[in-house]
């Protein structure tokens, strides 16, 4: 076995320097029965594959790829929590971020500003879901930092896609409450907005990383949000906002049709 | 050239591509996306009928250079090169499809074979067909999948294969001389 998988090799390495499969096959007289169907299907399977990739393909692609790259870029101007991942946790090592300073800081120093994050982190669902983190609260600006904290901390596009989903309902909510307390401002609604626009993104960056529950669950929600967005439009107490509000339903008009198609793929 | 397609990647290009430069992510991506393509194509095994939805494999493609751009900052250079990240971030994100589409319907080989009119003897002369191989080569074990669709499909040699699956050469080479035996037994049978 070893001996023909060695001679197997041999034939291959022939064949990619640009040997005839007969040329090859004649060096190898006693082992040419042996090795004859194993070196055709080598060079069969190398021909039923598509390659190189269609032009029109590519530059479809092409374009997504730019544009995710471009948004990256644009998201790098500001990122208080860069250093975090870009060390990752897994390879954290005091002193040795890669692109931060940590020369003048001690390595306790770190340590310490780490768990202080961390323990931020997790241990805040409960006293950030009070009323004092809603929107215009004084403890809003930090419930948003420690979602923008979390995001950067999921391992993965269907954690990334759950996160952004729980944290889009959270909005949603948040504007039901301001608005039944007659407390609404427009920048809750378009914190809610955006938020939503977050959960596209995610679902369009990783289309097969959402499963059916998690589809349906969007579909809910921007449902729900669209049917706020037409009651605040009816509120809206001056021209402005009622404007504001319209361009809203308008944007998240095209919401439904991407998740519906997306839910359509799922067995 | 055979056994250097991995390792063209030039260090300062991922560096900027790191930074944010998404004129350097361009260059990778042109420079992978033909052999990323080709092997994802070949692992998606036709649905019935022998049709394959063509742009699966071009989904699939842009959501692992998606999935790279947004892991690049986790990319070192320890002992594996890119390219070789790149495959396997490519394998993750079609077995993560195939998870997603739950078991897909694969058409039963002779049933292929019968439309496609080869014989496993045809196919061992060359008149094998896309539909054909792919069937067959979906009945292998995982790893002789993996293996043909790098070696043969992407065209790496055996060495990049070895560094995208994570073994030795030598494991590699049984593995491809097992896979393509198994092959032929599954088409001569028909």
């Amino acid at each position: 076995m070893a001996e023909t998988r060695d001679l197997l090799q041999e034939c291959l390495d022939r064949l990619a320097a640009g040997e005839t499969p007969e040329a090859v096959l004649a060096r190898y007289p006693e082992e040419r029965e042996e090795l004859a169907p194993l070196i055709r299907l080598a060079v069969a399977a190398g021909r039923v594959v598509p390659q190189p990739m269609p032009e029109a393909a590519k530059a479809r692609v092409e374009q997504q790829i730019y544009g995710a790259a471009r948004a990256r870029q644009a998201r790098r101007r500001f990122r208080p929590f860069a250093w975090l991942r870009a060390g990752s946790l897994a390879s954290f090592r005091p002193g040795s971020f890669p692109r931060f300073q940590t020369s003048r800081w001690p390595a306790w120093a770190w340590r310490l500003v780490l768990i202080i994050l961390v323990v931020l982190v997790i241990g805040s669902n409960g006293w950030l879901a009070t009323a004092e983190s809603g929107p215009g609260r004084p403890l809003f600006p930090l419930r948003m930092a420690v979602n923008e904290a979390r995001v950067l901390l999921q391992p993965g596009p269907y954690e990334l896609i759950a996160l952004r989903l729980a944290m889009a309902e959270d909005r949603v909510a948040d504007v039901r409450i301001m608005k039944q307390r007659l407390q609404l401002n427009e920048a809750a609604i378009f914190l809610m907005v955006g938020e939503t626009e977050n959960l596209m993104m995610a679902l369009e960056n990783f289309p097969h990383a959402a499963d059916r529950s998690m589809l349906e669950r969007a579909l809910r929600l921007i449902q729900d949000e669209r049917l706020l967005l037409r009651e605040l439009v009816g509120l809206a107490p001056r021209e402005r906002p009622r404007r504001n509000a319209l361009l809203f339903l308008e944007l998240s008009a095209s919401w439904e049709p991407v998740v519906r198609q997306m839910l359509n793929t799922r067995p | 050239m055979p056994g250097r397609f991995l390792d063209w990647t030039d260090p300062a290009l991922i560096r900027r591509a790191q930074q944010g430069d998404a004129e350097a992510f361009g260059q990778l991506y042109q420079a992978y996306a033909d052999r990323i393509y080709s092997y994802l194509a070949f692992r998606l095994a036709p649905r019935e009928g022998g049709c394959q939805n063509p742009t699966e494999a071009e989904d699939l493609a842009a959501e692992t250079f998606i999935r790279a751009l947004n892991a690049l900052d986790s990319f070192r250079w320890q002992g594996a090169p890119f390219g070789a990240w790149l495959f396997r971030i490519a394998h993750n994100v079609l077995v993560d499809y195939v998870r997603s589409q739950g078991r897909r319907e694969t058409v039963p080989l002779e049933e292929t074979i019968a439309v496609a009119g080869s014989t496993g003897r045809a196919a061992e002369d060359g008149l094998l067909t896309r539909a054909c191989l792919q069937v067959a080569t979906a009945q292998l074990t995982a790893l002789q999948q993996q293996v043909i669709a790098l070696r043969f499909a992407a065209g790496l040699s055996l060495a990049e294969t070895a560094r995208v699956m994570g073994k030795r050469e030598g494991a590699v080479k049984d593995l491809q001389h097992k896979a393509l035996a198994a092959l032929r037994r599954r088409l001569a049978r028909e």
